[in-house]
Parts: C-alpha cells; structure tokens; sequence
C-alpha cells in the first residue's frame, strides 16, 4: 500500500533561493508526523508546496499515491487535504459558523440555480452542510460563539476555529501549521487532545510543523526535522531528542534538556 | 434569520403590494417607481459582485445595455415575445459577463476598474457604430410589449417589472444565503483560505461576473420595455457609478442595502427638481455625506440602531 503523503525529491525555489532542496519523506496513513526545524528551514514551504499555493520546480508530491504536484490549490483540497494556517486567515467579516460552514460546504456542490430556486436538493445539501457544521463547533466546543464575528475574537478561538474549519470536510491527511502559537499551555493541551481524538475518528493523517518541543514531543509518533530545506534527521521523538545533528542544529542542549 | 419558506411568504407579500401601490398611485409615479425598480435590480446584481465577491466593475451599465439592446432587437427583428426576448437579454449580458470575466479573473483593485472602464468604452463605440441595428447616439424606439394580441398597458407593464424585481431579489437571497453566496464573501476576505478550503477563486470570480450581468441585462430589457427608448447615454460611465453609489450608501454586501439605496436615490431627482442644475451636485453631497457618516451604509446604520437578540439556531436539533 501507498503512503498516505509521499515527497520524492521536492525542490522549490524563490528567485535564486532554494526553501527546499531535495526534500523527500513519505507519511503513513493515519500517523501523526511532525515536521520541525529552525526559522526559515522552509517547514511552511513544504506545506504550501504539498497544497499546491506554490509551484515545485522539479520532484514529486504524491498523495495515497496519485500525483498532486502540479494541480491547482482548490483541487488538491477537494482531493482531501486540509490546512491550517499559523495566523488562521479567518473570514474576518463572518460568524464562526459562517467560516465553519464554508469548510463543509466543499463536499456539498450543486448548480447556481439549484440554490437560486431553493430546490429541495439544494435545501437538502446545506441543511446537511449546516449539521456537520454545527458538529464540529460542537466537537471543538466553539458553539457558545457560533454567531460571533470572527474579527474581534481572541487568537486562541480563532486557532480552534480554523481547526474547526479545516476538519469539518474530514480530510484524509490535515497539514497544520503551527496550530498551538499564540494559544496559552491549557488551550494548546486540549487542542492537541481535540486534534489527536479526531485524527483517529476520522483517520486522518496529521503532519504537524510546531515550535513548542513539549506539545510536539507528545503528540508526533514520528518526526522529521529539515534545516536549509533539506532532511537532516528522521526518528521518533525520542530518537530525534538524542539525535546530535538535530541538537545541534535546532533544539540545543537546553530545550534538548527541557523535554526530559 | 427567517426560514426559506418565510422569506418566500415575505417577497409574494411584497410583490401584491407593489401592485396594490402601482395601481393607486397613478401613471407617472408608477412609472417612477418602475424605474426605480429597475435600479434596484441592477444594484442587487453589482452588490452580489462588488460588495459580496470583492470585484470592482465601471462596466454595470455596459450589461445593462446589453440586456436592454439585445431583448430590444430580438423583439422588433426577430418577433420575439417581451416575456421571452427580456429573460434572453439577460442570457445574452451574462455570456457577454462571462467572457470579460474570463481575462478579469486575474486583475484586481484599480486594473480591474480600468479593464472594466475599457469595456465601457467598446459597448458604448459598438451601439454607435452600428446605427443601421440599434439606432446609434439617435437611439433606438422599442417594439410595444403585447401579451395574448392585445399590447400591455403602462399599468401592465409596470406590474411585469415588479413582479420581476421582486423574483430577482427572492432569487438574490436565496444565492446569498446558500453555498454560493458564502463562497463570493470567502473570495473577497480570504482568497488565500478559500483555496485551501476547496474553493476554486478563478470560477467564483467568473460566476460572479456572469451573475451581475445577468442582473444588469434584465434591468436593461425591463428599462427598455418601461421606457419606450433606449440610447447610449443611458448606459454611459454616469449610469455605472449611479449604481455604485446605490449600493455604497446602502450598504455593500446588502441585499437590503441594495434595495433602499436604489429606492432612495432613484427618487433623489424627482425630489431635487426644484433645484435641477443642482441635482449632480446634491447627488455627489449625498455620497460624500453616507461615507463620512455611515462609512458601511445605510444597512449597518440599521442593524446599529436596532440590535438584535442573538439569532437563534433553527433545522438542527441542539
């Protein structure tokens, strides 16, 4: 069986600067992966890459082994990749459930004049749109706030929202970017337990690109560490602890130490 | 938040009083109201591209003209029926939208505007030149509408254009509130998430242009059959940001701020005809002061001045 995610010598360049440089891993389906590495080792590249925000100049990203380098962001989505963003891109101007229920509406496509009449199909596609919306701000406890705008809420919420949003389609392998920055000790704890709970419902696969050592050390079940958009390291959390190359380059002896 | 079924009850309700009005206010303010009817059409089609999708356009007017020359021609030449030629029209303005859609879907902000005043230019240049079709800067007499053998009245013609406006105000809302209409708001605020959320921008941006010419080609056949006349002046730059400001003072992003702003300003030169040369510049006075004042229009000015109770959830058990 194919991995879920596989990258097979991934470049991706801006100018004359590589953000990664022959970057190839491969994810197995329904494992936590994290990605780590220092500032600009182009962690947040990969993720746009694999989504198809930027192109690849040469190499290949395969998902459940099938070709997505190359197709356009929208289609790679629909394909069953979601995405967290590290500063949550929320729809400023809607209420929570208004950003949720565009995360649903992508499984529900049905014609302009469908919805224009209000044919029964078309009520029938957002009344179950709306349902799987509303059990998501259920799941990530953000009913209280459902008709909120989201542009005077506090970042913590709008990073659960943005999960929220991402999961409510069911994605077979979730990319997030940072999902626990900006959100305090508690928040991120039950974030991560609320990720890792609905990883294994709904079986997606997470890769997981993170700065707190603590939060990733105790969700990834696996990790691979990049610096200067190329793999230097790959192990479990405790091998990659131990790993001289990524003391070195990334955690240092005093963060190595801090996780012990 | 009303029901479907409410919103429906609402707009047969509308549409039995805009008659019963039409019917006890005699001609002229009917056809006054016409007009202004046939504004509030074309400015819930500009709100659902400017205001929802983020799309700037100069060119409104250009569909309009569209809709009103192609439903005009297609019923003096080719003998069509209005309630046929008028519904063709606007097929015709939203093919028309889709194909200057097509290069519009990768300019934005002041290119956009520019490519859309280009476009101007050419329909205006096209009704011109062709005078043998459509009367040129003379203008062109529009075939009388009939129904069954017998021609409408004013009063008929009249009760076909608000029945009609107020199906496309049904069919704006029923848009706004679905996939759709969530899908034009997620382009403008975010076309970054909206990708990674499933959404193709590029067909969002092409539907929408294809949707408000659609709107503009009907109010240009209703305009046409309302009037009487239609000449190139009608449909020039002036008309274009009109229907900007009808929908900036009512409210971008509105349906309801569509409908009042068009209303409102429609009347605007009945009520300055006191003072005529001024009525430009009281028109400018008007939008300058609804920016200054309510910067997000008249519909936010509402929604401020009567707060709501928190809607309540409806369709899915808590």
């Amino acid at each position: 069986m194919s991995p879920r995610l596989e990258l097979v010598d991934v470049c991706v360049g801006f100018g004359g600067v590589r953000a990664v440089d022959g970057l190839s891993f491969s994810v197995a389906a329904s494992q936590i992966r994290g990605l780590i590495g220092p500032n600009g080792a182009g962690k947040t590249t990969v993720i746009n890459a694999i989504t198809g925000v930027v192109p690849i100049l040469s190499g290949e990203i395969r998902l459940d082994g099938q070709r997505i380098s190359g197709l356009p962001a929208h289609v790679i989505s629909r394909m069953g990749v979601g995405r967290t963003f590290q500063h949550v891109e929320a729809f400023g101007e809607l209420s929570v459930l208004e950003n949720v229920l565009i995360g649903a509406g992508r499984a529900a496509d049905r014609g302009l004049l469908s919805y224009a009449l209000s044919l029964p199909s078309a009520r029938a596609s957002e009344a179950s749109v709306r349902s799987q919306a509303m059990a998501a701000l259920e799941a990530f406890d953000l009913l209280a706030v459902r008709d909120e705008r989201t542009s005077g809420l506090p970042f913590g919420l709008l990073k659960r929202m943005d999960l929220a949003r991402s999961m409510v389609a069911s994605p077979k392998l979730l990319l997030m970017d940072e999902p626990t920055s900006g959100m305090s000790e508690s928040e991120a704890d039950s974030a991560i337990a609320t990720a890792r709970e609905l990883a294994r419902m709904h079986r997606t696969t997470l890769l997981v690109v993170e700065h707190n050592m603590r939060v990733m050390m105790s969700l990834a079940q696996h990790i691979t560490v990049v610096q200067f958009g190329s793999l230097i390291a790959e192990g479990s959390p405790a091998e990659i602890q131990a790993n001289p190359t990524v003391i070195d380059a990334y955690l240092g002896e005093e963060a190595s130490d801090a996780v012990h | 938040m009303r029901t479907p079924n409410e919103r429906t009850l609402l707009c047969i309700g509308a549409a039995a009083a805009l008659l019963v009005v039409g019917a006890l206010v005699g001609s002229y303010p009917a056809y006054l109201l016409g007009l202004a009817m046939v504004n509030v059409i074309a400015a819930v089609g500009l709100n659902l591209l400017v205001g929802n999708s983020g799309q700037i356009s100069l060119c409104h007017s250009s569909f309009m003209a569209v809709g009103a020359y192609s439903s005009s021609l297609l019923a003096s030449g080719a003998g069509l029926p209005f309630w046929a030629a008028i519904p063709a029209g606007s097929v015709v303005a939203a093919i028309v939208g889709a194909l200057l859609g097509l290069p519009a879907r990768r300019l934005h902000g002041i290119y956009l505007a520019l490519a859309t005043l280009g476009f101007l230019q050419i329909v205006q240049i096209v009704v011109e030149e062709f005078a043998d079709f459509t009367g040129g800067v003379r203008g062109l007499n529009t075939a009388k509408p009939t129904l069954l053998g017998s021609p409408l009245t004013s009063y008929g013609v009249y009760c076909v254009v608000a029945i009609v406006c107020v199906l496309a105000v049904w069919l704006a809302i029923n848009i706004k509130r679905s996939r759709i209409g969530r899908e034009f708001d997620a382009v403008r605020l975010s076309p970054h998430a909206a990708q990674a959320l499933g959404i193709s921008v590029a067909r969002v941006k092409l539907t929408a242009f294809a949707l408000s010419a659609a709107y503009a080609g009907l109010a240009g056949g209703l305009f046409a059959i309302l009037v009487g006349f239609i000449d190139p002046n009608e449909f020039g730059i002036a008309a274009s940001l009109r229907q900007l400001t009808y929908i900036v003072v009512g409210g971008l992003g509105s349906i309801g701020g569509a409908i009042v702003g068009a209303a409102l300003l429609s009347g605007l030169p009945e009520l300055l005809r006191p003072i005529k040369e001024y009525t430009d510049f009281a028109a400018a006075l008007v939008l300058l002061g609804a920016l200054l004042f309510m910067p997000h229009g008249l519909a936010s000015a509402w929604q401020r001045l009567t707060p709501k109770p928190k809607a309540t959830w409806r369709g899915v058990p808590a």
